[in-house]
């Protein structure tokens, strides 16, 4: 995920007239798999682009908060997972008013998508994974999807490595019960 | 063996339907979406950096009473010069008054007292004499000759 030198554009993020040179770098190099990241979660490509737009101001509003503690990757990580949690616990909150499931929603959401190309397989895939909570959801995206490593996704969830792992397996293991059922 | 490997392991033999489906990405965005993306984000940025710019100003600029506070607070080191100079010449005038009064009250001079004196008409036994009789009892009393020796 590390793609530039970390420090030096800190520096620039935190060098009042370097700060928005710094910034569009930063947007150029994360915001792409940021978008991924929020995309997997919300499954919506508009809801995606929101989400991704404002982690992206909320880091620009926080960067002198930002003292290096954590890579910038990270750190974006992070205000995005933070975003997408506050946007599904919204959306989840609007559904029980209208006594509606958001799982049951964003599939149907998904069936009308212009910007979702898989097949049947995939749309049960997707069904599958949405049965699993949020942070089991993250896990199992980031591992299976992005190949990154226990780690690395440690590092940005703060959860053990061991904790990740036994939640990947319970997660593969609940997708591949959901799969046998409906195939 | 830790629990983790032992899960790992028992993935790689199960995952049967998940290798099916496969791990490709099934979620397209629209053409240029990134490039089209920043500009976007540009945009939104240099909105936020105008309203915050406008909103340092607002909170720069003083309101009205702000403006009267900002005023009294320039104001009051003059305001209490001007007090301290009053409450200095009423007591210099106090104590003025206090030593004049007891030089005159020592020497017997009393303004009160002679002030006292011209408006105070105090009458005299020949004023009084000719009230109770009057003027034309005098006359007879020294015209009448058996009064007269």
């Amino acid at each position: 995920m590390e793609k530039s030198n970390d420090t030096e554009l800190l520096l620039m993020l935190h060098d009042e007239k370097q700060r928005r040179k710094a910034f569009n770098i930063l947007v150029e190099q994360y915001s792409e798999s940021l978008y991924w990241q929020i995309r997997k979660m919300v499954l919506s490509h508009d809801d995606a682009n929101d989400i991704l737009q404002n982690t992206l101001l909320k880091s620009w509003i926080n960067i002198d908060n930002f003292r290096g503690d954590s890579k910038i990757s990270t750190w974006l990580f992070r205000i995005a997972i933070n975003e997408t949690y506050t946007f599904l616990n919204k959306e989840k909150q609007k559904n029980q008013t209208n006594f509606t499931d958001l799982d049951d929603a964003m599939v149907q959401n998904l069936e009308g998508d212009p910007w979702f190309s898989g097949d049947e397989a995939a749309k049960k895939l997707q069904k599958a994974i949405l049965t699993l909570p949020d942070k089991q959801r993250l896990v199992f995206n980031m591992k299976y999807y992005d190949e990154m490593k226990y780690e690395e996704i440690s590092e940005v969830l703060g959860t053990s490595v061991g904790a990740l792992k036994a939640s990947y397996h319970y997660a593969v293991q609940k997708i591949e019960a959901y799969l046998a059922l409906d195939l | 063996m830790p629990i983790h490997n032992l899960f790992e392991n028992e993935m790689k033999q199960n995952n049967l339907p998940l290798k099916e489906i496969g791990d490709k990405t099934v979620f397209n965005v629209p053409e240029n979406y990134f490039v089209n993306f920043k500009a976007e984000l540009g945009k939104r940025l240099d909105a936020l950096e105008k309203g915050r710019f406008q909103a340092e100003n607002i909170a720069q600029t003083p309101t009205k009473s702000k403006r009267f506070v900002l005023r009294m607070e320039t104001a009051r080191p003059y305001l209490y010069i001007a007090a301290m100079f009053v409450l200095l010449l009423f007591s210099i005038s106090m104590i003025l008054n206090y030593t004049s009064n007891k030089s005159s009250s020592s020497l017997g001079l009393s303004v009160e007292s002679s002030s006292s004196k011209s408006a105070i008409y105090v009458p005299t036994a020949e004023d009084y004499l000719i009230n109770s009789v009057g003027t034309y009892g005098i006359t007879e009393y020294y015209l009448d000759s058996e009064n007269i020796e």
